[in-house]
């Protein structure tokens, strides 16, 4: 009971009990305490046995029946310790903790410990407890009971030349798809567990023989300083991580696809895993390496090098096309080819709105289509997309709200955002192409040059774990444009990228090199 | 968030791209007018002659900063020629600092106002350019090197269309005969395009900033040698298209050339030109702008940065409201920039001289 009061003042309106606090020489003041704890708890469970040594000894499992697997606590643990004990075990006198542990339990993850706080994480994370009477210390036995997916292609990032496996909910699987792949004992793991209510796990992954030390020092650092109740998706820590979190360019990269985590650790980068999502963060990354896929390495280089050219030309229309057109209605019209002129001019003339109106009507409404189709189930999206077709498309004209050059710069812009790779870059330029056009529509072409050199400036100056997020084309690294706008072949990258920079510059190393 | 921590320090390559940025800047655009007025067909021999001088003047100044590789000029000054000599030498830097700013923005925004957009008011250009200068010199001086090296690229726009056989409008008749006023006209060359090189004098200012000072010199020539092959690939080609006569009477050379000459592969090579134009002038302000703020933080010990960034472009604005005309713009022009020029030919040989003899600095 006194525990039990002092556990009711410790805890008061919080659930997880403080540091110090320690478990009891009395088993059923341990139970009630815990009892106490999970009142009103459905998944609770308390099962008291008998160990069958030569003095029987009351023991008790305590676990959370949702998350902790019962078959393994039936037959691994109680049915163990409740069948004839070794002969050694049956010879002494009194059981202990550490004896089981040792030389009854075959448990491969076990540990002991007297404190309520941790006993009580582990219980969150599918543990069950082990405690024995006249024992202070309770065994922490993992237990964990999941119920994973199979595992698939990821839906954003599927190839057509490559591996179609990908990350799935479960941490543990994660890592191992990505040590299938480098199977080196440099690779290292280190996890943490974050978010005060969640108690989720992350672990940060690298070659310790190719990651730079201050590198791994920085990400680790910033991990520790999260301070957060909730962690449920990796989104939910790149805010904490990123160098700047008020600019459109997201300074770290997210995948659901093992080799592309496992080729970011070759180069030296680091790998972040959450527990409960897929999506899987790479650290350092810059403004170029965004916009390649994994298959980029699989293809030819000089297919690869085409598609990564296109995704860069469709990056410059898809966040310049709507300013260029402003620019070319409103100040220079003496720029536009001059057969182009009257067909142009006609249809502008009877459209109501006017050209930034009418370019941004019709923007916000693709972008809500796309938005809607996101959400919506799959039979669902492509009625709304046909609707939105016809409406947009056609009635739109036929209605003189919008001008037919409007529908061709929209549906242009549209395609070119989701060229990139990545979700995340196609909102950045949703981002970067109202900002032009708003610039474009007062100060024509020399307002898209202002609004250019402040997107340069700017990402001139973001860093990305103190890597520079504009590498390779500022600063300037002749060696990295090997693996940036274009792909060379693989034979002719001996050396690894400079940016985030490695512990070892040459891919191979020197004295395995084949001249 | 996480932002990294300020760094002031400059890649040797970075700070040469910034030098080159911002010597590039205003000279291609009036300088065949000027030397021909001054020196008739030898101009393009002229500037041969200016370039040479200013690499020798280059060593002096590499040796000068050697002696003081942790100081600017604007530190090491008073300790040569006394705190107050030192001082007043140092003001006047700020000064012709925030006056080439000026004169870089009028330039700039004259060009947009008479190409671009005809009807808006010049102030509000300038306004939108001392902003876009702001946000960048608010950032430490590593953005400003990596813009500079981003930026580099588009000086070889520049390069392309100069390139004498690209175009058939060039008759080489027109740079006949040589040595025409003989050495007086190169002489009277000399002073008149003295102007041109302007920017190159702020190795002073930024030397201690750059990591590897041992690659310092070699880009440092590497730089003017660039600039210098842009400056004569201009006035060459712009002699050998206009006739004498007809270049005296032009602006800006440069512009009415990219207008009237037809370029292969590029048609509309002025919306090209006005985008490396607004680059090199953007530029050359901001290297300035950043060497006034740091000659105030060091003149006159103030460590707010955000202020004197505020106060330089609010300086710099109020300037740009005195210069006129397009008359008036290229008379400040060559005012503030020779005097830049002169300061960097007369400053460091005379302060190498006292160096040397007072045995102050590194060598000494």
């Amino acid at each position: 009971m006194i525990l039990l009061s002092w556990f009711r003042r410790l805890i008061g309106g919080a659930e997880i009990p403080k540091e110090d606090a320690q478990f009891s020489h009395d088993i059923d003041k341990n139970m009630d305490a815990l009892r106490e704890l999970f009142v009103d708890t459905d998944d609770f469970r308390i099962r008291e046995f008998q160990i069958n040594s030569t003095k029987p000894t009351r023991a008790c499992v305590i676990y959370l029946n949702t998350i902790a697997d019962e078959k393994i606590i039936r037959e691994e643990i109680m049915r163990t310790l409740m069948q004839k004990l070794p002969q050694s075990v049956q010879e002494l006198r009194s059981l202990q903790i550490s004896l089981l542990q040792h030389s009854v339990l075959s448990s491969s993850d076990m540990v002991q410990s007297t404190s309520v706080r941790e006993a009580v994480r582990n219980m969150m994370i599918g543990s069950t407890l082990l405690f024995i009477e006249k024992s202070d210390q309770c065994l922490i036995i993992m237990t964990p009971w999941s119920n994973k997916r199979a595992i698939s292609e990821p839906e954003t990032e599927s190839v057509s030349r490559g591996p179609h496996d990908g990350f799935t909910e479960l941490i543990s699987d994660n890592i191992g798809m990505v040590r299938r792949r480098i199977k080196d004992p440099s690779l290292k793991i280190v996890s943490y567990t974050l978010g005060a209510k969640t108690q989720t796990k992350v672990s940060m992954m690298y070659l310790k023989d190719l990651a730079l030390p201050e590198l791994v020092n920085d990400v680790s650092e910033r991990l520790k300083e999260i301070h957060t109740d909730s962690i449920l998706e990796s989104g939910d820590i790149e805010e904490f991580l990123e160098d700047d979190a008020l600019t459109p360019f997201p300074q770290v990269e997210v995948t659901e696809r093992p080799d592309k985590s496992a080729a970011a650790m070759l180069e030296g980068r680091i790998i972040i895993l959450v527990d409960g999502t897929p999506g899987t963060l790479v650290v350092p990354t810059t403004f170029f390496q965004l916009a390649q896929t994994p298959e980029d390495h699989y293809q030819r280089a000089i297919f690869s090098s085409f598609k990564r050219i296109y995704r860069l030309l469709g990056f410059i229309l898809a966040t310049s096309l709507s300013s260029f057109y402003l620019a070319l209605v409103n100040y220079s019209t003496h720029l536009i080819p001059v057969k182009l002129v009257p067909v142009l001019m006609t249809k502008r003339a009877e459209v109501p709105f006017p050209p930034l109106l009418e370019l941004i009507i019709m923007q916000v409404l693709i972008d809500m289509i796309l938005e809607g189709n996101l959400r919506m189930p799959a039979k669902l999206g492509q009625t709304l997309g046909v609707a939105g077709a016809i409406v947009i498309g056609q009635a739109a004209i036929t209605a003189n709200l919008i001008t037919p050059a409007v529908v061709i710069v929209v549906s242009v812009t549209t395609i070119t955002a989701y060229l990139q790779p990545r979700l995340s870059n196609s909102y950045s330029i949703i981002w970067i192409r109202y900002f032009n056009m708003l610039i474009a529509s007062m100060f024509g072409f020399f307002g898209i040059v202002v609004a250019w050199m402040f997107w340069v400036i700017h990402l001139c100056s973001l860093q990305s774990f103190r890597t520079a997020y504009f590498a390779p084309i500022a600063p300037f690294k002749w060696s990295d444009w090997k693996d940036a706008i274009i792909r060379v072949p693989k034979w002719a990258m001996t050396k690894q990228p400079s940016t985030p920079g490695t512990l070892q510059p040459n891919k191979i190393p020197k004295g395995e090199m084949k001249h | 968030m996480n932002r990294p921590p300020h760094s002031m320090s400059l890649h040797a390559s970075q700070f040469a791209m910034m030098l080159i940025g911002c010597t590039v800047g205003i000279g291609p655009l009036f300088i065949a007018r000027i030397a021909t007025v001054a020196s008739g067909r030898d101009a393009w021999i002229v500037f041969l002659i200016y370039l040479a001088i200013i690499l020798c003047n280059s060593l002096i100044m590499v040796q000068l900063a050697k002696r003081f590789p942790k100081q600017t000029f604007v530190q090491y000054v008073p300790e040569l020629v006394g705190t107050w000599i030192g001082k007043c030498i140092g003001f006047i830097l700020i000064v012709l600092g925030i006056l080439t700013i000026a004169v870089t923005m009028k330039i700039l925004s004259y060009i947009i106002a008479t190409y671009v957009l005809l009807k808006t008011p010049m102030d509000m250009f300038n306004v939108i350019i001392l902003m876009l200068l702001i946000y960048l010199v608010m950032f430490d001086l590593r953005v400003m090197g990596r813009l500079a090296t981003g930026l580099f690229f588009v000086s070889f726009l520049f390069s392309y269309f100069y390139i004498p056989p690209v175009n058939d409008y060039g008759n080489v008749l027109l740079l006949m005969p040589f040595f025409e006023n003989g050495w007086q006209g190169i002489w009277k060359g000399l002073g008149a395009i003295l102007f041109s090189l302007s920017g190159l004098e702020l190795f002073l200012t930024y030397y201690p900033y750059v990591d590897d000072k041992r690659n310092m010199r070699k880009y440092f020539i590497w730089s003017i040698l660039f600039v210098g092959l842009l400056f004569e690939i201009s006035l060459f080609t712009q002699q050998l298209v206009y006739p004498l006569k007809y270049l005296a009477h032009l602006w800006a050379p440069s512009i009415h050339y990219i207008s009237i000459v037809e370029f292969p592969v590029f048609e509309r090579t002025d919306a090209i030109f006005t985008i490396f134009w607004f680059t090199v002038l953007f530029k050359t302000a901001a290297v300035y702008m950043y060497h006034s703020v740091i000659s105030i933080q060091q003149v006159f010990q103030v460590h707010q940065k955000r202020i004197i960034v505020f106060l330089v472009a609010v300086l710099g604005f109020a300037v740009t409201k005195m210069i006129g005309n397009a008359a008036d713009i290229e008379k400040w022009m060559i005012y503030v920039l020779t005097a830049n020029v002169g300061l960097s030919l007369i400053l460091p040989s005379l302060l190498l001289m006292i160096a040397k003899f007072r045995r102050k600095g590194l060598a000494g």
